[in-house]
């Protein structure tokens, strides 16, 4: 078994935040109601937004340099 | 659902799994190919999936189905249907003088610049009230500020039929002083029953279904 790099821990984190931002999604899309749609802006935009800036700050962060 | 909401559904599932997939098998970055996997999937298929589902949020929020999901709401709904002439709402709703899909919208929009921004406010005030504010009787409702005329100017401004009717040349300075907003369409004694919902209990109603 292979030991996990701090990069691929942090891609774990982000991959789960935005799966389970854009599954909010989904499942507020299948509703026509205000809620849904404070649901989608409020919830699931965040958790994707903050998936994606944790993918990216994990690509210019110190162990994120590809190994050799 | 349109055919389009379905599509975007779908997207938002397959890039939900590219996530998912990038997340629990992260090793996969450590080749090339992994790589670019990860930045379709936690960077350029999100932002997509995002920008799509904002763009189908926004349109669902300007159906009459949306308006009309809160109970206090029903009474209003139920005012488009109300069978008699004077009822401006229902007129315009029942002949087709608006989307049936989009009425709420299409009369409560203000048709200004930000005007769709400060609609999306205005719901989302609603939205707090319903929740954590007092919620006001369906009579009671009223709105932020007068009703425009420049909303109901932009279907009809310029109509002939709005221009050359009587009622709005009686005198010279008239039809002037309306598109002016200085003489109120729903608030002259000309067009004032609008939604009316206090006296819905004595009205007959028109047997169709709202959207």
């Amino acid at each position: 078994m292979t030991t996990r790099t701090g990069l691929e821990r942090r891609l774990t984190k982000a991959g789960v935040l935005i799966a389970s931002g854009l599954l909010l999604q989904v499942a507020a899309s299948a509703f026509v109601h205000p809620l849904a749609f404070v649901a989608f802006l409020l919830a699931a935009c965040p958790l994707v937004f903050a998936g994606m800036i944790l993918f990216l700050t994990a690509l210019v962060s110190p162990d994120g340099s590809p190994s050799r | 659902m349109t055919r389009l909401d379905l599509l975007v559904i779908a997207f938002v599932v397959v890039c939900a799994a590219l996530a998912m997939l990038v997340a629990f098998r992260s090793e996969m970055t450590r080749a090339r190919g992994g790589k670019i996997l990860a930045f379709f999937g936690l960077f350029l298929l999100p932002a997509l999936s995002v920008g799509a589902g904002f763009s189908t949020q926004m349109e669902r929020a300007q159906s009459t189905s949306f308006c009309l999901s809160c109970h206090v709401m029903e009474d209003h709904g139920r005012s488009l249907l109300v069978d008699d002439r004077s009822y401006i709402a229902a007129i315009h709703f029942q002949n087709n003088r608006v989307p049936r899909e989009r009425a709420c919208y299409t009369c409560h929009t203000n048709y200004a610049m930000f005007g769709g921004i400060r609609s999306k406010m205005h719901g989302a005030r609603h939205v707090y009230v319903q929740y954590f504010g007092t919620i006001p009787a369906p009579n009671q409702i009223k709105l932020y500020e007068p009703y425009n005329n420049r909303e109901c100017l932009h279907c009809h401004g310029g109509a002939r039929a709005f221009e050359e009717a009587t009622a709005h040349t009686k005198t010279p300075e008239m039809l002037g002083n309306i598109t002016s907003n200085r003489l109120g369409c729903t608030s002259s004694r000309c067009h004032d029953t609008v939604h009316d919902v206090g006296s819905l209990a004595d009205s007959k109603f028109w047997k169709a279904s709202l959207p």
